[in-house]
């Protein structure tokens, strides 16, 4: 498993951080805020109070043996491009940082960073794109044309395999995976339920009740699934 | 696997029976919609929590399972509608805390 430090641990850096955790990654987690740290402390690989633009104190915890940087500063830029610039003198491989506007961004790029994200634009796009489509529950644009949305299944496609469905011919759209709920009574007889996912669906899995569906289709075509809903 | 759900379903009519004799008793019928939510048969579960209310209005455990099948059939603004009623009577109430902070994004 790859190894990565996360600096900056606001709203963004710190989700980074703990859903790496959480997929089992080592996290060096730093914030120059030790509230901050403290959080964060009891999950991290390992978890450190400092200023990320002084080298020194950079180089001292040995950051530059880290495999992926995410540098999660946005608000404060000169802070973003200084670690960034650190960073890279290091020779860190892989250095992913967050954009709060396109200028940040553009800076950010001609310094060799591997990937820019703008979390809020995306999360908008994102936001926009549900409000449009009510009943996707998660949409994500590959291309102005095409996007892979997540849509709950419609009630008539209950107990019908996919071949029965014909969704390429109905709807020019493949279905990649199917999330499904399943039921359980723990040991005390209280219900819950589990979530798994099927992966490249074959033809003949049928669609049951509760369903997600996980499709790869023109975006001009998901409003003519979802109406089925 | 297949033959033993087929066997469960097919005594869905044998399960009815003793709610038929006994037919305000709660346990009998939770007894029952866990059966059909166990078999997936998710409107009859509904059915059967929404007789335990009319037996025990209010009845916290009875209601996270109704918010539960809203859950499982993506009636997520429903289950949300159940759990917030929990909190409403009892801001106390953990889990339907934990169901809604989940179902928000937090």
């Amino acid at each position: 498993m790859r190894q990565f430090a996360v600096i900056g641990l606001g709203r963004f850096g710190f989700s980074v951080a703990e859903s790496l955790i959480k997929k089992g990654a080592q996290v060096l987690a730093i914030d120059r805020d030790e509230e901050k740290v403290q959080a964060i402390s009891e999950i991290a690989t390992y978890a450190v109070a400092l200023d990320a633009t002084d080298e020194s104190a950079l180089k001292s915890i040995g950051i530059q043996n880290v495999d992926v940087a995410v540098v999660s500063i946005g608000e404060d830029i000169e802070a973003s491009v200084l670690v960034v610039m650190i960073l890279k003198e290091m020779g860190i491989r892989e250095i992913v940082a967050k954009a709060i506007t396109d200028l940040h961004g553009r800076i950010l790029v001609n310094l060799g960073v591997n990937r820019v994200v703008f979390p809020e634009g995306e999360m908008g796009k994102r936001l926009a794109n549900s409000l449009v489509i009510p009943t996707v529950i998660d949409f994500i644009q590959l291309s102005d044309e095409y996007s892979i949305v997540e849509i709950p299944a419609p009630g008539e496609f209950e107990g019908q395999t996919l071949k029965e469905l014909g969704i390429r011919a109905r709807f020019n759209m493949n279905v990649l995976a199917i999330r499904r709920k399943v039921p359980t009574l723990d040991e005390g007889g209280e219900a819950s339920y589990a979530e798994e996912t099927i992966m490249a669906p074959s033809a003949d899995d049928k669609v049951e009740a509760g369903d997600i569906l996980v499709v790869l289709g023109e975006n001009t075509k998901f409003q003519k699934l979802s109406k089925l809903l | 696997m297949d033959s033993n759900n087929e066997k469960k379903q097919d005594s869905g009519a044998e399960e009815n029976k003793p709610a038929e004799k006994e037919p305000e008793n709660i346990e009998t019928f939770l007894d029952m919609a866990k059966f059909y939510f166990i078999n997936k048969k998710y409107k009859e579960a509904l059915e059967k929590f929404e007789h335990c209310l009319s037996i025990d209005p209010g009845n916290e455990e009875v209601l996270l399972s109704i918010g539960l099948i809203h859950e499982v059939n993506n009636e997520i603004e429903k289950a949300k509608n159940v759990y917030q009623a929990i909190l409403k009577k009892n801001p106390d109430n953990k889990a339907a805390k934990e169901k809604i902070n989940k179902l928000s994004g937090l």
